[in-house]
């Protein structure tokens, strides 16, 4: 037995102290992280530059992204302003090519193509049109995955068994041979191009939510509502699928240069965006093919073109440690 | 160990059956067929449908189908060269695609590992950020953008390489596209192991190592470097997936007569069989890949086998 009379009440005098902290949303928490990684601030200036460039660009100078002008082709960049420095000043070779045409008072920012087409308008029009394909193919990538994922990881058992071997089978196609053949069977064309590659895209996502919902299952918040009677779809969406939303949002974030990546491979192989229409890759693509007459028409679409790749991994990688830091990278 | 050999290559048999299965109802979906011709008679039709077997029923196509895939009866051209055999055809090309991609993925991989390693062990250091940057940029620039840049600057500016591919010097044609294919698979090792090699080299037993008198580089290979192997197995997948798709645009760049190539080429022709030949030759290759991995794996990590898959 403990003898009491050997032992005092300490009291409360100085030893123990509430410490109260002030409370930080964690949206505010998140954006404090992200801000202090340089390159994800970087790289989210250059992408808002690009989206901002993706949304108005088309309307920024008189010229339209398919209207041709046969004698003004291959007009080399010509930028006011810039032109007294010595750079983008219209000349080519010595020659100011701008001159040579009849049409000194123009200004084609980036140029012209083989067609006379303006290569800035149709610059924009392709970062526009690669960002809503790989935006809407994430997308639903984030909707197929989560689904499937949930599902899978929720009902477990036979359910599950099945949907892995499913997965499995999927996975061992390369993604190249399905995305490009079913586009071959879909014709070329934006619908079919965001439909095959989120086809093939969403497995990684539902690998993720399949595993996280195999762990939140079985702890208590879910196994009171089991208990309770709550409907499945309910428990999926309601209650697991908000603890996931940090990761899925990474995962999402993540999916869309490589979706801009394939997008971009497509047109190279002649199943991308069909003209007039254009794409980042497919203004690579076809820079590609001028390349040593013209080096700009390639150079300004590829030089951007990996600015946005960069930009955007930069800015997944800042998402995934504020947001998600347990999740490493593969 | 055997048993679970047995079960993932029985699994990747399962997979490639299914896959020929997938890529036959997919030929019947292809837009356009070589008996639709107009100017065939009803009669001609029919003497053609029993040559080819299309008369026969949905399940007995699908198990020639199966046949003729494995044992390497692929059909013949349409259009690239009439009616020559797509298994020949191959036979020149397949040789010149596997070099290269080879080749770039050892090149990749051993310089990203030393690049990985000198970076981890000067970590926060000049080197370390450089390296850091580079693998950044290496692993999001895509490698037909690489490839163009080496083409333009080093091929067309300096005139060092050959601008398209000439099967004289096969070595010297060689050096850009492996050159372009393998910063990738490089930047990616690089920032594994260094971010890998960092987690190792802070762990209690390099720093029990380290106390007993072991010499440094002693330390960073026997132990070090052995734990940091381990992990990098399982990017190799992924690694050689985008290694494949690579190819196939790099290819096109530089003219090489390779599969990746003639797969583009196939595509644009509307030359199917050629199409769905590549495409299970791509499936099989890359199955094949992740089979091994999948048994390495298995070998080096008794935890893997014994919880039965990866993940």
């Amino acid at each position: 037995m403990v003898d009491h009379t050997r032992y005092s009440f300490a009291g409360n005098n100085g030893i123990y102290k509430e410490d109260s902290f002030s409370s930080i949303p964690s949206w505010k928490e998140t954006l404090i992280i992200f801000c202090k990684n340089k390159g994800a601030v970087i790289g989210l200036f250059f992408v808002l530059i690009l989206v901002i460039l993706a949304i108005w660009g088309p309307t920024m100078n008189e010229y339209t992204y398919d209207y041709m002008q046969v004698d003004r082709q291959n007009l080399p960049p010509r930028i006011p302003g810039l032109e007294k420095l010595g750079i983008f000043d219209g000349t080519m070779n010595g020659v100011n090519m701008y001159e040579v045409k009849g049409c000194t008072e123009e200004y084609y920012w980036f140029g012209t193509d083989t067609l006379g087409r303006d290569l800035f308008t149709r610059f924009c029009q392709g970062t526009r049109i690669s960002l809503i394909v790989a935006v809407v193919s994430a997308f639903l990538d984030l909707i197929i995955g989560v689904t499937y994922g949930l599902i899978s990881g929720y009902y477990g058992g036979k359910v599950d068994f099945v949907m892995q071997r499913i997965i499995e089978i999927i996975n061992g196609i390369p993604s190249l041979v399905v995305v490009s053949l079913l586009v071959v069977i879909m014709k070329p064309g934006l619908a079919s191009i965001i439909v095959a590659m989120a086809i093939s895209g969403w497995i990684g996502m539902s690998r993720l939510v399949r595993a996280n919902t195999l762990r939140l299952k079985e702890s208590e918040h879910i196994m009171a509502s089991m208990t309770l009677g709550t409907k499945t779809a309910v428990i999926l969406f309601r209650e697991i699928f908000p603890n996931l939303l940090s990761s899925v949002i990474v995962m999402a974030m993540m999916s869309v240069p490589g979706a801009i990546f394939m997008e971009s491979f497509l047109s190279f192989v002649g199943l991308g965006i069909p003209a007039p229409q254009a794409s980042l890759g497919s203004l690579i693509s076809d820079g590609y093919n001028h390349m040593l007459m013209y080096p700009y028409q390639l150079a300004i679409p590829a030089v951007f073109f990996g600015i946005l790749m960069i930009s955007l991994n930069l800015v997944g990688d800042g998402l995934r440690d504020a947001l998600d830091p347990k999740q490493k990278q593969a | 160990m055997v048993k679970y050999c047995l079960k993932r290559i029985g699994m990747a048999a399962v997979t490639i059956l299914m896959i020929i299965i997938i890529l036959f109802f997919l030929l019947q979906l292809m837009p356009g067929s070589p008996f639709n011709n107009e100017r065939l008679s009803e009669e001609q039709r029919l003497v053609l449908e029993e040559k080819y077997g299309l008369d026969k029923s949905m399940p007995e196509q699908i198990l020639i189908y199966v046949k003729n895939m494995l044992t390497g009866d692929f059909g013949v051209s349409y259009n690239i060269q009439q009616n020559y055999p797509v298994a020949s055809l191959l036979a020149n090309r397949f040789p010149i695609t596997i070099r290269i991609g080879i080749q770039a993925f050892v090149i990749g991989v051993v310089l990203g590992l030393i690049l990985g390693i000198v970076s981890a062990l000067h970590h926060n250091g000049a080197l370390d950020t450089g390296t850091t940057i580079f693998a950044m940029v290496g692993s999001s620039i895509p490698s037909h953008v690489v490839a163009l840049a080496l083409l333009f600057f080093l091929a067309f500016k300096l005139g060092w390489f050959p601008l398209t591919y000439d099967s004289g010097s096969p070595f010297r044609s060689s050096i850009l596209p492996t050159l372009a294919l393998a910063i990738s698979p490089m930047a990616m090792t690089a920032r594994f192991t260094r971010n890998e090699m960092i987690e190792v080299m802070g762990s209690e037993y390099i720093l029990l190592a380290q106390t007993k008198g072991m010499k440094r580089l002693h330390v960073i290979i026997v132990h070090g470097l052995k734990n940091t192997l381990v992990p990098l197995i399982t990017t190799m997948g992924p690694m050689l997936m985008a290694l494949l798709t690579g190819s196939t645009v790099c290819e096109q760049i530089f003219s090489i007569p390779g599969i990746g190539s003639l797969f583009i080429k196939a595509i644009q022709s509307n030359d199917y069989n050629i199409v769905i030949t590549l495409a299970f030759i791509f499936s099989a290759m890359y199955i094949g890949i992740i089979l091994v991995i999948d048994i390495l794996y298995g070998i080096i990590d008794p935890r893997i086998r014994l919880s039965g898959g990866k993940k």
